[in-house]
């Protein structure tokens, strides 16, 4: 009985873990995901024959009739020699698996950092540099790599402790203020893997996620570009009222936008705004970059990520228009 | 077996208060090195990360003269108390309540001299976490020391009022373990926080 | 003297004074043990609801029953009242309570110290749910990571209130080991040497050991973490030397430990349990003795599998991820002997036996997933998700709670008198292992698709909706399972049936005292003479006379041999235990207002210690006359 509830139970997990969600560990899409996916396995196995075993022994022992003879003491030593020599080579095997899997893990080609990723809270900054170190750029929430290249970045906080997780590509590594940590990343396949907070960092640590947006090296390299040129945006009279509107209603405090204003540093401070337009998500990678969504957001920040360091203010009609169009062209 | 007969009075391995005290002591001992633990751990951390010099640069070290002589006078509170054990035994306890009195006025001296060496340090407890060490353990060895005495003072008015005598002696042999315990855990802590960083300089 | 003569002065020496303030002063162990076991329990009900408050708002995608900031204090409550209201308390509770009736003594060593460190216990349960209600409640997590919890970051009360919780619970849990341990290696029945105690005797002595060297870490951390907090020392500071880690290591040398803490007072209560409803003795004593053993040393190697993604080079990390699973195989050894012991006996399925074999069931599932997630490659992709929330709810609940029911269930007629309900007591028990694996089950799956912990909430698109709906459901099915415990203990309140001395005519000292035991539990202390006194075809006999009934004594004996050593007197009724753990509550209460408190309350301290020990006039003449 216990038995067939276990069966019905193990296959029925089987079946669901089949079922990827937005974030799951088992995409496989990065060369260390990929080996903890074979690692899983293996211990998922291993686990399903302990258990079954440990529960076979148990649903006899309790079926057995009270008249039946019991076993001797001698075949319970011998058993329980068995079970010790059973258990340990099972443990010596997830062990071995352990440090195989786990080796491979750091064979990835090092170069030197590209993208720096500075946790804040409750949005990530980031910045990149070329193969010798200058700085090129900053944007925030959405990472873009090269497909089949190595990427080494750089995890750091300034504030309390994160931890960067993009499950589809690698297992996740805490961002630790006075402490560097670092992650290379590969992407096998183009496509966009999403990631989240993985360690709890106060009020809105549910909702602090990012993408990581992998393309073929041509599209990288017009990313990279467009990124370090300045939106015609900030200069053109179309979206002038949209620019007076961002500063009058004092955006421009906490957000930055390159060749207009850098806004003063301190902990409350939002992301770098001067590419938005071209980001797929915003408010940390948690709703869809559409006119509708942002449209919410501006309106009500506090009623949809209570407590984030957004305050609400109130934006006549017609300026919400031209800040929402302005926003749109910082591409 | 009938225990009618058997003295009810034991101050030693057999009354479960000495190994109480013993626990107690034991897990002091055991917060006091993972204290130690801790400030080696930061050592190492900020050394090898390259992110300060431990301690931190331009830190002025604490004096050692004045723990050194603390450290002596420490020694005298130890002493009398076990020499106060062996007057007890001797049914002498009007000369062991001089005795106790003598080493806690040693032990206020020591808080003294102690209250001036924390005076005279050259650095806060928030200037850096080699300071914090040292002002915090220092600290928590000075209420320590504190408490001793108040302890020291009440056993050693029983024992003037005629309560202790050589059968009846168990406070008196807690306090003295007690004692033992503050003499022998300062030593370390002087040592780690007050010559080490002078060692490697 | 006559024997109703001696049982009837006994009980005059013993006897608990009347009233409110007469409660407020006992000391006997009867009373206090079962006061830990009513509160912790309590506790847990309590800290349930606010699990169940949780699955309300994670049910479905951005539901908004419960905000951000009111969630993250309920799990923090959660979490920390469930290992320190709970855990901790409930099984030095049955310890205090259930190790002086089975190793024949009549009351704890040090009987004041246990009245303090349950007012000290109570004081800061008090203070931890009364801090929920005025929303200000700890909200940094049950372990609290700093910077987060530095007043940089968490500028309001909460944080402080947690620094003194863990604070209360570290004094009361240390005070109660050391009196455990000294008990144990000092008042055992005559007879009963090391190689004769009971295996839930064994788990308390070494759990007790375990408290005494792991909490000191969390003591360090914790002070550290209220310095900076209050005064501004900076251990913590990265820019000025200290480390975010270090609270890290800190807490974690403690944190592991605590959960063997907890589990291995539950192994010994299965231990008890299994052979009394298998009619045969334990199969392999020294094996599961010395696995226990073998655990709890083991435990202090592991610390660092919870900081596996922290940055630490993997070749220091491996080293513990090898110890995490090789503590694997003393637990294997344990549950073969259980299994073998009802492999070769003749069970009768009680509700306390059912206990047990759910333990078996849950406790090595929750096992298996966490020998999945000491591998250190896995844990990097599960640390910090639900599957790590899933594994230490199998190896907790299954683990600890399966086993302290059982528990409970078996000493109810000795605690009370009173057989709990069979009937009942098997609805209890099935509700309970079917919602809890509906409830948790789904959380595996849940953290492989990428769900982090301790998130309010999460979108739509994460289709994470079924599942944490379905756990959810089990959540509410688990619920109600517990509350059909309290409806039993009400019927049984009413209608339950008294219960012998022995009803289970089981085989350890215990069940030779009344039910409930007197306060002076045995009217002669019993000479043992193996491992299952009762089950011996003499009851214990040869016993041990010539105590005093007019005052309170107990019989000390050798540590190993256990041979009588002597008699001491132990105190009576008294108020200064409790003076004592209000003194001290000023101290850490009044420090989350101000350090000064502190000072305030070293002279309050100082006359509660002294009104302890001061010497009750007329004083005799200190001497044998």
């Amino acid at each position: 009985m216990i038995k067939g509830r276990l069966i019905l139970l193990l296959t029925v997990s089987f079946a669901l873990i089949s079922c990827t969600s937005e974030q799951s560990t088992f995409a496989g899409l990065g060369p260390q995901a990929v080996n903890i996916i074979n690692l899983w396995w293996i211990l998922f196995a291993i686990s399903s024959i302990v258990l079954i075993t440990v529960s076979f022994f148990l649903t006899k022992a309790s079926l057995r009739k009270s008249t039946a003879p019991a076993v001797d003491d001698q075949t319970l030593g011998r058993g329980l020699v068995i079970g010790l020599v059973g258990t340990i080579s099972l443990l010596l095997v997830i062990i071995f698996s352990t440090l195989t899997l786990g080796q491979a893990l750091s064979d990835e080609e090092d170069g030197p950092v590209e993208i720096e990723i500075t946790a804040k809270m409750w949005w990530w900054q980031v910045k990149y540099f070329d193969e010798s170190g200058k700085y090129l750029f900053e944007t925030a929430n959405e990472i873009h790599v090269p497909v089949n290249r190595a990427m080494k970045l750089r995890l750091l906080s300034d504030n309390v402790i994160h931890s960067f997780w993009v499950p589809a590509l690698a297992g996740k590594v805490d961002m630790i203020p006075g402490r560097v940590n670092h992650l290379t990343i590969k992407a096998l396949k183009e496509g966009t893997f999403r990631g989240q907070c993985a360690e709890f960092c106060g009020v809105q640590h549910a909702l602090m996620a990012f993408h990581v947006v992998a393309e073929s090296e041509d599209k990288y390299k017009q990313w990279i570009h467009a990124h370090t040129q300045r939106p015609l945006a900030i200069k053109s009279k179309k979206f002038k009222r949209g620019r007076k509107a961002f500063f009058s209603y004092d955006c421009i405090r906490c957000h930055s936008i390159d060749g207009l204003k850098e806004a003063q540093v301190s902990k409350f401070s939002g992301p770098n705004l001067t590419h938005f337009g071209s980001r797929k998500y915003f408010a940390a990678g948690t709703y869809p970059n559409t006119k509708g969504h942002l449209s919410g957001w501006l309106l009500d920040p506090q009623g949809l990520k209570p407590g984030n360091y957004m305050p609400a203010t109130a934006i006549s009609a017609e300026d919400f228009e031209a800040i929402l169009a302005f926003l749109k062209e910082l591409k | 077996m009938n225990v009618a007969g058997r003295t009810r009075y034991h101050s030693d391995l057999k009354h479960p208060y000495w190994w109480g005290i013993l626990g107690l002591i034991i897990i002091e001992v055991t917060v006091i090195a993972i204290f130690l633990a801790s400030y080696f751990y930061l050592w190492i951390v900020n050394v090898s990360t390259g992110r300060m010099g431990w301690p931190a640069q331009g830190t002025v070290l604490p004096p050692v003269l004045i723990p050194a002589i603390n450290t002596g006078l420490l020694l005298f509170c130890g002493w009398s108390m076990w020499y106060g054990g062996i007057l007890i035994k001797k049914n002498k306890s009007k000369e062991f309540a001089y005795l106790a009195l003598a080493c806690c006025v040693v032990a206020g001296l020591v808080l003294y001299l102690r209250w001036i060496q924390m005076e005279m340090l050259e650095f806060d407890w928030g200037t850096n976490a080699y300071a914090s060490f040292v002002w915090v353990l220092t600290g928590f060895h000075f209420l320590h020391v504190l408490a001793g005495i108040l302890g020291t003072l009440v056993i050693g008015w029983f024992s003037y009022k005629g309560y202790y005598n050589e059968q009846r002696m168990l406070g008196v042999q807690i306090d003295t373990i007690y004692w033992y315990y503050i003499v022998a855990a300062w030593p370390p802590i002087y040592f780690v926080l007050y010559w080490t960083p002078r060692i490697t300089w | 003297m006559e024997l109703n003569e001696k049982m009837q002065k006994l009980d005059q020496a013993w006897a608990n004074p009347p009233g409110f303030i007469g409660w407020l002063r006992i000391v006997n162990q009867t009373n206090i043990g079962v006061r830990y076991i009513y509160t912790s329990l309590i506790f847990f009900f309590m800290s349930g609801v606010l699990g169940l408050m949780m699955r309300v708002q994670l049910a479905s995608a951005e539901t908004n029953v419960l905000g951000p900031e009111v969630f993250n204090q309920i799990f923090t409550v959660h979490g920390t009242a469930m290992m320190f209201l709970f855990a901790i308390p409930m099984v030095e509770g049955l310890g205090a309570y259930i190790v002086p009736l089975m190793i024949g003594t009549r009351d704890l060593s040090f009987p004041r110290l246990s009245s303090f460190s349950y007012f000290v216990f109570l004081i800061g349960g008090i203070t931890l749910f009364g801090s929920l209600f005025m929303n200000v409640a700890p909200n940094a997590g049950w372990f609290d990571y700093v910077p987060l919890a530095l007043k940089e970051w968490s500028p309001g009360k909460n944080i402080d209130v947690y620094a003194t919780v863990i604070t209360f619970i570290e004094i009361s849990a240390l005070a109660a080991a050391v009196e455990l341990i000294v008990t144990i290696l000092k008042q055992r029945a005559p007879g009963m040497t090391m190689a004769r105690m009971p295996v839930f005797v064994w788990s308390i002595l070494v759990m007790a050991f375990m408290i005494v060297f792991a909490m000191p870490g969390v003591i360090v951390g914790s002070v550290m973490l209220a310095l900076d907090r209050i005064i501004g020392t900076v251990f913590f500071e990265a820019s000025l030397g200290g480390d975010s880690l270090l609270w890290q290591h800190l807490f974690w040398w403690f944190g592991h430990p605590e959960v063997y803490i907890a589990f291995l007072p539950a192994a010994g209560v299965v231990s008890t349990i299994i052979p009394v409803f298998c009619k045969r003795p334990l199969y392999g004593y020294t094996a599961v003795v010395m696995s226990m053993v073998a655990t709890g040393i083991i435990s202090f190697g592991l610390w660092v599998h919870h900081m596996f993604t922290t940055g630490i080079p993997d070749q220091a990390s491996a080293f513990f991820s090898v110890a995490s699973a090789m503590i694997a195989i003393p637990s294997g050894i344990q549950i073969y002997c259980w299994i073998a012991t009802i492999l070769t006996g003749r069970p009768r399925f009680n509700t306390a036996l059912l206990w047990c074999m759910g333990f078996v069931i849950v406790f090595v599932m929750g096992g298996l997933s966490g020998i999945m997630v000491a591998s250190l490659p896995f844990d990097k992709q599960t640390h910090d998700t639900y599957f790590v929330v899933a594994h230490f709810h199998y190896v907790l609940i299954g683990g600890v709670v399966f086993p302290v029911f059982g528990g409970i269930y078996y000493w109810w007629p000795k605690f009370t008198g009173k057989l709990l309900n069979e009937k009942l007591g098997k609805i209890n028990f099935w509700l309970v292992v079917i919602g809890f694996n509906i409830a948790f089950f789904p959380m595996h799956i849940l953290g492989l698709q990428g769900m982090p912990r301790r998130i309010y909430t999460y979108i739509e698109e994460m289709n994470w909706g079924a599942m944490n709906m379905l756990s959810s459901l089990g959540a509410y099915l688990l619920g109600v399972g517990f509350f059909v415990f309290i409806i039993n203990v009400i019927w049984t309140i009413k209608k339950g049936e008294v219960a012998s001395n022995n009803p289970w005519d089981a085989d350890t000292l215990e069940w030779l005292a009344d039910s409930p035991p007197k306060n002076y539990k045995f009217v002669e202390i019993p000479r043992v003479k193996s491992l299952n006194p009762l089950w011996d075809d003499e009851m214990p006999v040869d016993a041990t006379t010539g105590m005093r009934v007019d005052r309170r004594e107990v019989l000390i004996t050798e540590i190993l041999s256990s041979k009588v050593q002597a008699v001491v007197i132990l105190p009576t009724n008294s108020i200064w235990p409790f003076v004592l753990a209000l003194a001290t509550a000023v101290a850490f209460i009044g420090s989350i207002f101000s350090p000064w408190w502190f000072v305030v309350s070293i002279g309050l301290v100082f006359i509660s210690i002294t009104g302890w020990f001061w010497p009750h006039r007329p004083w005799d003449s200190g001497r044998d006359v």
